[in-house]
């Protein structure tokens, strides 16, 4: 499945507490770049994170993360903390984690 | 197995670690050999206990003499897994050449020197129980936390926002202090128990700092974080003296004027925060020398319960004081002028109970 997608990382938490933001379309980036996100997007199988069961450990400083992915016209929106984080979303996360700033945290 | 190991037998730690040193090469590996598998053996049982919370009844397994830290330090490759990654450094055994690691393992030997010469405290759980430093997890990762199974993890920084984590004297106490809060009120993260176990984590990671540095309370910055912050937080995360003007994200509140309500629990923990330097700056000397053991007494003490409000941390406050120093002792009256400081009520009777 290929095309573009609009995505947005929302980071909480952490020993800083800061509110950490970044949005992106794919568009606008090169066509390699977009390949490799859209191959991560297709190998993360979306709609089973969506529903995934969560673990709750009791972490404390740890991130907490919300990811908006809208593709095609269908939305998923993905919670998870350093303990569960998608390793086959790598590339996408790393990337909006470069791009993140501070927002107001309340 | 006492045949092919002879060291795997009922050897004090003490013994081990001084075979480890001193001995020939083969004795030395087994004495190594041995030291690892008690340390999983306690790790395991640590780990168990932690994952129950509070203040359970373990059943004592060894007697302790305590006064010795048992650090492991695990170099996580810049990978996100959350289980121990290769011990690099454990207990007793030379620096390595690797600055994080060797920061870890003096940090985390500085935390425990504070909580066992403060309160005889013997580590996280009182029992000895190893004390995990993951350093070097993730890649540019912002960040350091505990979690909540006997683990302390400490990210490198991207040298923006944050720099390497294990510099921080205070950010290691902060997250050992969690460990400890788990074992003891284990509050509940968040509202305003959230913001107490954030507070309580800061109270104790400065006085660690102030303790290393032999700093009396008008030598500390009371700044968290002062160390390890990018040019995008400095000067520091928060300030405990002045919450709300460490660096221009902070939006902590400096009273309950401010307090947000469903807040991050980093944010209203700077109302606790700067009760606590005011209790300590109004005294003067060491923060441990009084104002650290009120607020210790407090957090040990079973009627603070996991869900406990600004108000009923400040009541038992009052109450600690006032058993050790006296109702109308300069002690107590320090912790009124902290509380009233920052807003919060206390009961008007002197002994916090009224």
């Amino acid at each position: 499945m290929a095309g573009h997608a609009r995505v947005r990382l929302t980071r909480t938490g952490g020993l800083a507490g800061l509110r950490m933001q970044a949005e992106l379309d794919t568009a606008q980036l090169e066509p390699s770049q977009e390949a490799e996100i859209m191959r991560a997007l297709d190998a993360a199988d979306l709609d089973r994170l969506e529903k995934a069961p969560r673990p709750e450990p009791p972490m404390r400083d740890a991130f907490h993360y919300e990811l908006d992915v809208d593709r095609g016209g269908r939305t998923h929106r993905i919670a998870f903390s350093d303990a569960d984080w998608p390793e086959p979303l790598d590339p996408l996360l790393s990337l909006l984690s470069d791009r993140a700033r501070p927002v107001p945290r309340n | 197995m006492c045949d092919h190991h002879p060291l795997r037998c009922i050897l004090p730690p003490g013994l081990l670690h001084r075979l480890s040193r001193d001995a020939s090469e083969e004795v030395r590996a087994a004495a190594l050999d041995t030291l690892a598998i008690d340390a999983r053996f306690r790790l395991a049982r640590a780990e168990s206990a932690a994952r129950r919370g509070g203040r359970t009844v373990r059943p004592v397994t060894f007697a302790r003499v305590g006064g010795q830290p048992q650090r492991v330090i695990c170099d996580q490759q810049h990978r996100r897994a959350q289980t121990p990654g290769k011990v690099v450094r454990a207990e007793g055994q030379p620096a390595v050449d690797d600055e994080p690691i060797n920061q870890a393992y003096d940090g985390l030997g500085a935390t425990y020197t504070y909580y066992w010469t403060t309160f005889e405290r013997d580590s996280i759980d009182r029992q000895g129980m190893p004390m995990m430093g993951l350093v070097h997890y993730g890649r540019d990762y912002d960040n350091a936390f505990w979690d909540g199974a006997g683990h302390m993890f400490f990210g490198d920084g991207d040298g923006k926002l944050l720099t390497q984590t294990t510099a921080g004297l205070d950010v290691i106490g902060h997250e050992l202090t969690h460990g400890v809060t788990q074992h003891e009120a284990n509050l509940e993260y968040s509202g305003q128990s959230g913001a107490l176990n954030e507070s309580v984590s800061d109270v104790f990671g400065i006085q660690v700092k102030q303790m290393a540095l032999g700093q009396d309370v008008t030598q500390s910055d009371w700044l968290i974080g002062a160390d390890i912050v990018g040019p995008q937080l400095a000067p520091a995360l928060r300030s405990m003296k002045q919450p709300g003007s460490a660096n221009p994200h902070d939006d902590q509140p400096a009273d309950m004027d401010g307090y947000v309500e469903g807040g991050d629990v980093h944010t209203n923990s700077g109302i606790p925060n700067r009760a606590f330097a005011v209790v300590a700056t109004t005294l003067g000397g060491h923060a441990w020398d009084a104002a650290g053991p009120i607020w210790y007494a407090t957090l040990c003490d079973p009627a603070l319960s996991s869900g406990a409000t600004f108000a009923e941390f400040a009541r038992l406050t009052l109450k600690h004081a006032g058993q050790v120093y006296g109702r109308t002792s300069p002690q107590s009256e320090a912790v009124r002028a902290g509380w009233d400081a920052v807003k919060v009520p206390l009961p008007a009777s002197a002994d916090g109970q009224g």
